[in-house]
């Protein structure tokens, strides 16, 4: 590989994990360099990508596709009611077959109502979630985990020195984390910006936020949060809260512990 | 009769496995593929049909989703489709980056917003066959292989096209730098 080569893969994938590539970015440090500024330009990018989603999209499709599945399962059951009725009886007459359709309806009903109530359910959920004044610290931190809950599904990783050049946006550094980093990203907790990443652990995908203190917004609520899946414990400190999230069942004080050690503020 | 009741709970089963399927998609899925339909047409209301439309089909033929790690390129090829139709049908107007409002709640400095700003419009100004591998790649996490298989293209040409994009997108936004640069002095 010359150069050249390693100029062109390293633009087609930043994030490239290729040994070759690693090894031969290792040889000099203008190549490692290059990755690094690479890498930060394609956070700019993905910064810049990341539009904001409609709220409610979810629900919305979940009630389209309910309503359509409704209307659907209708005609296919008048479809495959037909033979059987030309066969009871000489041709069949449209009459029939409208009688026919409202009985179905009726029948169809049960499927509706919990369509139905599911929607009422997905509604609630992320009505509850999107006031986001008053909840606890907990609860807002899941809710954020579950918004970008793909963060959870990336594999390439990101180096240290792209998290710090982030990081010291806020004002911050880290010494290091206890596992591959995998997502990173500015995101807004209430108002503050803070960092959003994902590294990875012997017990799956971890999730960080670190978010200066001023706003308060991990103020209000206990510093041990959970639900069926994940598990969380926040950090209050003087300059910022670092929230840490794990899937239920990780050891999650050796790494609050790692990571609140790794932190330090220059100023 | 009775086989006959089995059955129908049976079906009932069924429908209940597909939709409980059916609603991980969504969830997993709807907002990269609504950041991608974005970029593919940069209008959100048609960017959310084209998510809509995309998940009505999804449903309608989950059965031949046979590997759920399969969903992400199987929804994308839905969708690009999608969007192929929507040209057969109508031609939009495409409304140019610079009049549209993106209004991103995620970024708070005013500094961020203007950089976001410029790279938007660059990356708007990118040749299709260029900004497509990119979008797929940043938006939606896709891999080379990934990308060659909905493209329908070869590793190697995906890879050269992303290496340009990158390119492409660093040179006019250094030329954008120095135009800044020029005007301030």
């Amino acid at each position: 590989m010359d150069d050249l080569e390693f100029r062109r893969r390293i633009s087609a994938q930043p994030n490239s994990t290729d040994k070759e590539l690693v090894e031969f970015a290792e040889q000099h440090s203008e190549r490692q360099e290059f990755i690094n500024d690479m890498q930060a330009f394609d956070l700019d990018l993905a910064n810049a990508l990341d539009v904001p989603v409609p709220a409610g999209l979810a629900e919305r499709i979940l009630a389209n596709t309910a309503a359509h599945a409704q209307n659907e399962s209708l005609t296919t059951e008048q479809v495959n009611q037909a033979p059987a009725d030309t066969s009871a009886q000489t041709p069949p007459q449209q009459k029939d077959n409208l009688i026919e359709a409202s009985t179905r309806f009726k029948r169809a009903r049960l499927p509706l109502a919990m369509a139905a109530s599911v929607l009422v359910a997905v509604g609630a959920f992320l009505f509850s979630s999107e006031q986001n004044v008053a909840y606890a610290a907990g609860e807002h931190a899941l809710a954020h985990v579950y918004y970008e809950i793909n963060s959870l599904q990336k594999t390439e990783a990101i180096s240290l020195a792209t998290v710090n050049e982030k990081f010291a946006v806020l004002g911050g550094h880290l010494d290091e984390l206890p596992g591959k980093v995998t997502y990173l990203m500015f995101c807004d907790f209430k108002g503050q910006k803070g960092l959003h990443l994902v590294f990875e652990s012997d017990y799956g995908p971890m999730t960080v936020f670190i978010v200066p203190s001023k706003q308060q917004s991990f103020g209000i609520g206990d510093n041990d949060f959970q639900d069926d899946r994940f598990e969380g414990h926040i950090n209050r400190g003087a300059d910022a809260d670092t929230i840490l999230v794990a899937s239920l069942g990780a050891p999650l004080e050796n790494y609050n512990d790692r990571i609140n050690g790794a932190i330090r503020w220059l100023n | 009769m009775l086989g006959n009741e089995n059955s129908k709970s049976q079906v009932l089963v069924d429908m209940a496995e597909k939709k409980t399927r059916y609603e991980k998609l969504v969830h997993i899925y709807h907002s990269e593929l609504y950041r991608f339909a974005y970029w593919l047409c940069r209008d959100p209301n048609i960017a959310e049909d084209l998510v809509q439309e995309t998940f009505l089909r999804a449903w309608r033929s989950l059965d031949s989703l046979l590997d759920q790690k399969a969903a992400k390129p199987w929804l994308l090829t839905i969708l690009r489709r999608e969007n192929a139709r929507r040209f057969e049908r109508k031609q939009f107007d495409y409304s140019d980056v610079e009049n549209d409002t993106l209004v991103d709640e995620k970024s708070v400095t005013l500094d961020d917003e203007m950089e976001q700003t410029v790279i938007q419009r660059q990356i708007a100004k990118l040749p299709d066959e260029y900004r497509e591998p990119l979008l797929l790649q940043v938006v939606m996490g896709c891999s080379g292989e990934e990308i060659a298989e909905i493209l329908d293209l070869n590793k190697n040409t995906v890879m050269t096209r992303l290496y340009r994009a990158r390119n492409q997108l660093k040179e006019a936004l250094s030329r954008d730098d120095e135009q800044l640069k020029g005007a301030s002095n």
